[in-house]
């Protein structure tokens, strides 16, 4: 296959633009410079793998860990590189596969499909490579050196930084194949229309498979576990393990159990990288036409779960505008990739702190205190609430198509109060209540009814406190407002959210725990938070008082910040 | 009845708008025409509350319309240039939300909406989202949003954008009834065959003036001009039509 001139030039311009869209979104947005958004990412990802270095250094400087020990290490490396490369793909998701625009597009320019598809592909594999180097960008130069099988000769140490970044590239190569597969999938054999509506909740189901995968994998990489025949089915289904055994054979390991889990990589690789690469090129030689085909306008029925709905948000705000404001941030919270995608990285950042806690609880050599457990147990609603309730609140604030915002500014949502009461509902229905109600079925299940009721009971104030919290200087109508990508101070709120997690996973669960225990503590505790509920919400009160108006542009941080120490100023 | 008056707007570096003044009656569409650029869509959006004027005032039946901003946009209808609409609602569900922030009672609300929709040949895919919608549907559930509240004064910013034949003619007929009805309609257009049939006067802007402001009959009298397209020819037409077009082809053809 040839390019001829016009064709290079076509691919460049392709692949640049292919690459942009991947990231250029109004949550990672570098005004419009593509080597600034993909450094901004590179940098993060070099971050967290100079932690995890610091991590290596301290661990192995001065000791040398049992060849066995460091193969936790080994695993624990190959299954973070799996996961952050799954995550980097599921935020590529709509970017994937050729989309209706691109068929419209492009489809009418003198441009070959081969074009299109290689410079797809080459925006995808820069993105995919940047990723992959640099979460490894620092562990990928300083493990090697620390679990070298022989001494340390100049072949051994070649070998071994070899046989890693195969192995990391293999590994990452299977993630994303695994995650394409699933979508080629789907985009063939289900109808246009449906896999549109479904899209995004295959994405979501992936997005949690994927972290809980990676937090709730059992740690097997010691050789009593290899030992145990019982452990035969997770060596089987769980990848990180087989490209475990590819490394420990690239090093040089005549292990036989190393073996077999490195011929299940390999055959594994090959299946998937085979697969979804014949999906995604059949897409080209069949979807673009397909999507094009597809009659625009899709349908929609309105079924029983949408008539619900509208029955609940119409019980819950009475009030005309409230009700409307409701739906609508119902409707684009249940419909917007992006503002789903948001949310379902908090969460999904609140699964994997509970996920953390409970690996640490299930999997620990040492037996846990009961009381441990206990709090491990009271932990996971109000965690996974604190965390949804700020993406929620942060999902207010990306807007969904600023210019059609005229409707609301025609009207008068400040004035009736209908903005922040919706605003209000809207963070206590699709967080507080959910959470409520699953912890009640759940821990009604586990704990005496009693415990169960008093501590679904202390979640919902915490909640309703929340809640009063995140609306603290809130004058927008969800979603209307234009966002400036960067203004938020990322190393206070940073800051502020550890704080928060620290305070409620350290000091509040504590209390709980042991308030639970007496009927006077458990009245004591609900009386202080309910007070301090109630006490937020008359100061955030007062705070939004001094509002005009409500804010449909966001303010850039002044140049010049004066010190407000003279009148007027 | 409503008065621009002496209406200026600033943008760094330009004026958009020079003093500029006019009335709209009630019973009567007025026509707001003007070349790209002249400042019709500026104007729309002050007069609509979504921008504020550097000078100048607007005053609906004898009062400023800052002195209640909200009460005199609950009595405004209005279809904007650009199709701007929330892409991820359906057609029912933006009149909904529409109708609901305007505070119609919800029974009345819906009873409407399903009689428009059906009336503008949206019933069939009412209930699918914007984003699939062309660009004629999206100006029919604009319009469709505009005429909801039965407001008194209705503002219509390049109204027939992407609207097929029929659309256009029931919609022609439907500004002259609800005129005939007594609400004051401003129509801003560039189709000057639809403004000269729909309009009993025009407002002809010019970078940023008046520089037109009469009955198309009298207008078409004072000029001596038998045609609303050559009047406007003369009065905001820098350059020769003809002798633009030979330039481009020529362009083109390099």
């Amino acid at each position: 296959m040839t390019f001829s001139g016009r064709e290079k030039r076509q691919f460049r311009a392709l692949a640049r633009l292919f690459a942009y869209r991947f990231l250029d979104t109004e949550i990672i947005q570098a005004r419009g410079d593509i080597s600034s958004l993909f450094s901004q990412l590179a940098a993060l990802l070099a971050a967290f793998s100079f932690v995890v270095c610091a991590g290596v250094v301290y661990a192995y400087v001065g000791r040398k860990p049992p060849a066995t020990a460091r193969w936790a290490h080994e695993e624990f490396l190959i299954s973070t590189t799996m996961a952050v490369i799954a995550v980097f793909t599921l935020l590529l998701w709509d970017q994937l596969f050729p989309d209706r625009r691109d068929s419209l597009i492009l489809g009418s320019l003198p441009i070959r499909k081969r074009t299109i598809f290689c410079a797809k592909v080459a925006a995808i594999g820069t993105a995919l490579s940047i990723a992959a180097v640099s979460v490894n960008s620092f562990t990928g130069f300083v493990f090697p050196l620390f679990i070298l099988p022989t001494g340390p000769d100049s072949i051994g140490i070649a070998r071994c930084f070899a046989a890693y970044w195969f192995v990391m590239a293999l590994a990452s190569a299977f993630a994303f194949f695994t995650l394409l597969g699933v979508q080629g999938i789907a985009i063939h054999v289900l109808p246009h229309a449906r896999f549109q509506r479904w899209s995004g909740f295959i994405q979501c189901a992936a997005f949690f498979a994927v972290l809980t995968l990676y937090f709730l994998t059992p740690p097997l990489a010691t050789p009593q576990a290899f030992a145990d025949p019982g452990n035969s089915l997770w060596y089987a289904v769980l990848p990180s393990y087989w490209f475990l055994g590819l490394f420990q054979v690239l090093k040089g390991s005549p292990d036989a159990i190393f073996a077999a889990l490195a011929r299940r990589a390999v055959a594994g690789g090959a299946a998937v990288t085979v697969f979804a690469g014949a999906c995604f090129l059949l897409s080209y030689a069949r979807q673009m036409r397909r999507t094009v085909e597809q009659y625009g306008i899709v349908p929609r029925r309105v079924g029983a779960l949408r008539r619900l709905a509208d029955r609940v948000a119409r019980l819950v705000s009475p009030r005309s505008g409230e009700h409307a404001m409701l739906a609508f941030i119902g409707r684009t919270l249940a419909r917007s990739r992006q503002h789903r995608s948001l949310i379902a990285m908090y969460a999904g950042l609140g699964l994997a702190y509970v996920f953390g806690g409970i690996a640490g609880v299930i999997y620990s050599p040492h037996s846990y205190k009961a009381v441990e457990r206990s709090r491990a147990a009271i932990g996971i609603p109000l965690l996974l609430l604190s965390f949804l309730i700020v993406g929620i609140r942060v999902s207010f604030s990306i807007p969904m198509e600023v210019r059609a915002n005229w409707l609301f500014r025609m009207t008068d949502p400040f004035g009736s109060g209908a903005y922040l009461s919706a605003a209000r509902k809207a963070l206590l229905l699709f967080a507080v209540v959910p959470v409520v109600a699953i912890s009640a079925a759940i821990y009604g299940a586990m704990w005496p009814w009693w415990k169960a009721i008093a501590h679904v009971g202390f979640i919902a104030a915490i909640g309703l406190l929340l809640v009063e919290v995140a609306l603290w200087d809130w004058n927008k109508v969800p979603f209307t407002c234009t966002y400036l990508p960067g203004k938020a101070n990322l190393k206070v709120m940073f800051a502020v959210y550890w704080g928060l997690l620290w305070f409620l996973s350290q000091f509040v669960i504590i209390i709980e725990d042991r308030a639970l225990k007496t009927a006077a503590g458990y009245a004591v505790l609900m009386a202080i938070t309910l007070a301090a509920w109630l006490r937020v919400a008359y100061l955030a009160s007062a705070a939004r008082a001094e509002f005009s108006g409500l804010r449909f542009e966001e303010e850039p941080e002044p140049a010049v910040r004066t010190l407000g120490i003279f009148a007027g100023e | 009845m409503l008065e621009v008056r002496a209406l200026t707007k600033r943008f760094p570096g330009t004026t958009a708008l020079d003093r500029v003044s006019f009335i709209a009656m009630p019973g009567e569409v007025t026509g707001y025409l003007g070349p790209n650029g002249s400042g019709k869509s500026t104007t729309v959006k002050i007069m609509t509350g979504l921008l504020d004027p550097t000078d100048g005032e607007i005053l609906y039946c004898g009062r400023p319309i800052r002195e209640n901003l909200i009460e005199y946009k609950a009595r405004i209808g209005y279809v904007p240039e650009e199709p701007f609409l929330y892409p991820h609602l359906s057609a029912a569900e933006y009149l909904e939300l529409s109708g609901e922030l305007r505070d119609l009672p919800s029974g009345k609300l819906r009873a409407k909406i399903g009689a428009l929709l059906e009336l503008f040949s949206l019933g069939d895919d009412r209930d699918a989202p914007i984003s699939s919608y062309s660009k004629g549907m999206r100006q029919k559930v604009l319009i469709s949003a505009a005429l909801l509240h039965d407001p008194e004064l209705v503002i219509l910013d390049e109204p027939f954008s992407g609207l097929d034949v029929h659309a256009v003619l029931v919609f022609r007929s439907l500004l002259r009834r609800l005129a005939a009805s007594g609400k004051t309609i401003l129509f801003s257009s560039h189709v000057l065959e639809v403004v000269e049939k729909v309009c009993s006067r025009v407002v002809i802007l010019h970078k940023g003036q008046v520089v037109a402001n009469d009955s198309i009959d009298r207008l078409r009298d004072l000029m001596a001009l038998p045609t609303l397209e050559e009047i406007f020819s003369q009065l905001a037409t820098e350059r020769d039509p003809d002798a633009t077009a030979l330039e481009i082809a020529e362009v083109i053809r390099q």
